[in-house]
């Protein structure tokens, strides 16, 4: 995708305010690969549910060390349209960590996985990851 | 509106309106304990157990009123909450009265009416019934009815003993009262019924160890009514989950031979290799009696489903972050997500188009749900 950082990124110069038009990255187990080739909505129920700001880490990054995982966006504006909260929460290692805060009803979370696109697709025999 | 129950008492000697207290207790008594034992079966439990609490919890009918005219008993089906979608009583008076109907217009019986429903109904109107007496029994809800008339004839044909297969193993759960070294036979209580267990020379030891025990018998009926069980195959003590009374494994563990629980077996295997944070975000991995729970659970009811001739739908089975087990179908534009978080701790999602509903469920209603997504009946 187009918005993904393609060199080292200054830390500092990420925003604190997540834009409505940021895309968020979600590493998704094989388990929830569904036969029809979407993502379950168990993959997205954590009430605060830890996300990679894309603009400011390369996928690559995002998925170092879990191999057999695939990777999922969901637009930020998505994300508030049903009444969750995106925030950014910086960590030491990860300063573009984030967090889509509130609760998950089931049907919120259909809602998000159903909205959900594939950035690193998992095939339907994909292998578990070690 | 809830549902109405009539029982039509047709009676030489009685003046209209009136029914005698002996009829009434016994046809009373008799429909509570038949509707009580095919919600027992709609539960996914086997009816020939110990009528389970949930089953009499659901069973509630109420007599309202004698009606005059013929000897009309008038009951009501009262509300159980926390139920909110039909009532069990009214969906298990629909199924009797039709299963009824169905076999006097000689069709066979039919697998959802075990014979242990049909004796207990006609146990309640053989005290009634003579050459000219008849019993009628009609329910009605939103508009739709169902009605049958049990003559004579019938009453018989429904009080027909439960046949059993002397080829075919059973499974006999319960308390051995009384053995006799000598013929090497134990008897057992296996509610509500007892049954004498022949042991072989090389099982007395075993057997002796076990007296006034509750037991684990595998064998084979000796006799059509099971009264006595013979070529033992398993003898041990019974597990606090194993419940007394008689079952027949191809038929208690029918939904596991259907292609929805074969498939969701095979996908719930891959998960017990599931570790502590599987999602990389911190999951729990669903234990072991999690899994177990939830495939029994879907095993009974593919095996309701069964009964009814309907095809049990194939889930996708997926590991919930919080260490459940969550079942995904998908069918004619109805889709269900039913979530087990815990043994008998559920969740749903149910979405028909535009239409959404979620919320907590019962046993029951996950029952329903599960029937609603393969046949669009209303839950």
């Amino acid at each position: 995708m187009t918005d993904e950082p393609d060199a080292p990124f200054d830390h500092s110069a990420i925003p604190n305010e997540v834009a409505d038009d940021e895309g968020l990255h979600r590493r998704i187990h094989p388990t929830f690969l569904r036969p029809d080739g979407s993502v379950s909505s168990q993959a997205f129920r954590d009430e605060r549910m830890s996300v990679d700001r894309a603009k400011f880490r390369p996928v690559r990054d995002t998925l170092e060390g879990y191999d057999g995982y695939g990777l999922a966006r969901l637009l930020t504006v998505v994300a508030r349209r049903f009444q969750q909260e995106v925030a950014a929460d910086k960590q030491l290692l990860n300063p573009a960590h984030a967090l889509v805060k509130g609760q998950k009803t089931k049907g919120i979370a259909r809602k998000l996985a159903r909205k959900a696109f594939w950035i690193v697709p998992l095939s339907a025999t994909a292998a578990a990851p070690n | 509106m809830n549902a109405r129950i009539w029982i039509l008492v047709q009676k030489a000697g009685l003046p209209p309106g009136h029914v005698l207290l002996e009829d009434a207790g016994a046809l009373v008594q008799g429909l509570h304990d038949a509707l009580a034992r095919l919600i027992q079966r709609q539960l996914g439990f086997s009816g020939r157990t110990r009528l389970h609490d949930d089953a009499k919890r659901l069973t509630t009918v109420a007599i309202t009123d004698v009606s005059a005219g013929s000897g009309v008993l008038e009951c009501v089906v009262l509300p159980v909450p926390p139920i909110t979608g039909r009532s069990p009583a009214a969906v298990a008076a629909f199924d009797l009265i039709n299963g009824i109907r169905s076999f006097s217009s000689a069709a066979p019986w039919p697998a959802y009416l075990p014979g242990i429903v049909r004796n207990r109904i006609g146990a309640a109107v053989a005290p009634v019934l003579t050459e000219t007496a008849s019993v009628g029994l009609t329910v009605e809800e939103d508009g739709v009815a169902a009605s049958c008339t049990i003559t004579e004839p019938l009453r018989a044909a429904l009080q027909e003993p439960e046949r059993f297969q002397g080829g075919e193993s059973v499974e006999i759960v319960g308390r051995i009262f009384d053995i006799n070294i000598q013929s090497k036979v134990f008897k057992m209580e296996a509610a509500p019924r007892k049954v004498a267990v022949h042991f072989r020379d090389d099982q007395f030891g075993r057997a002796d160890e076990l007296r006034w025990k509750r037991v684990f018998v595998k064998g084979y009926p000796k006799d059509e009514q099971c009264k006595s069980v013979e070529n033992v195959e398993e003898l041990r003590t019974a597990g606090p989950d194993e419940e007394d009374g008689v079952s027949v494994p191809t038929e208690s563990h029918r939904g596991e031979r259907t292609e929805a629980y074969i498939s969701a077996s095979g996908r719930a295997a891959s998960m017990r290799g599931l570790g502590a944070g599987w999602d990389t975000y911190g999951a729990v991995a669903p234990p072991e009696r999690v899994v177990n729970w939830s495939l029994h659970f879907l095993g009974d009811a593919a095996g309701v489903l069964v009964d009814y001739g309907i095809e049990p739908p194939i889930p996708f089975v997926v590991p919930t972050p919080a260490g459940g087990i969550q079942f995904e179908w998908s069918r004619e534009g109805r889709e269900l997500e039913l979530e087990v978080a815990q043994p008998e701790n559920f969740r749903f999602l149910a979405v028909h188009g535009e239409q959404e509903r979620e919320g907590t469920a019962t046993r029951w209603e996950a029952m329903r749900l599960i029937r609603w997504l393969a046949t669009g009946e209303q839950v």
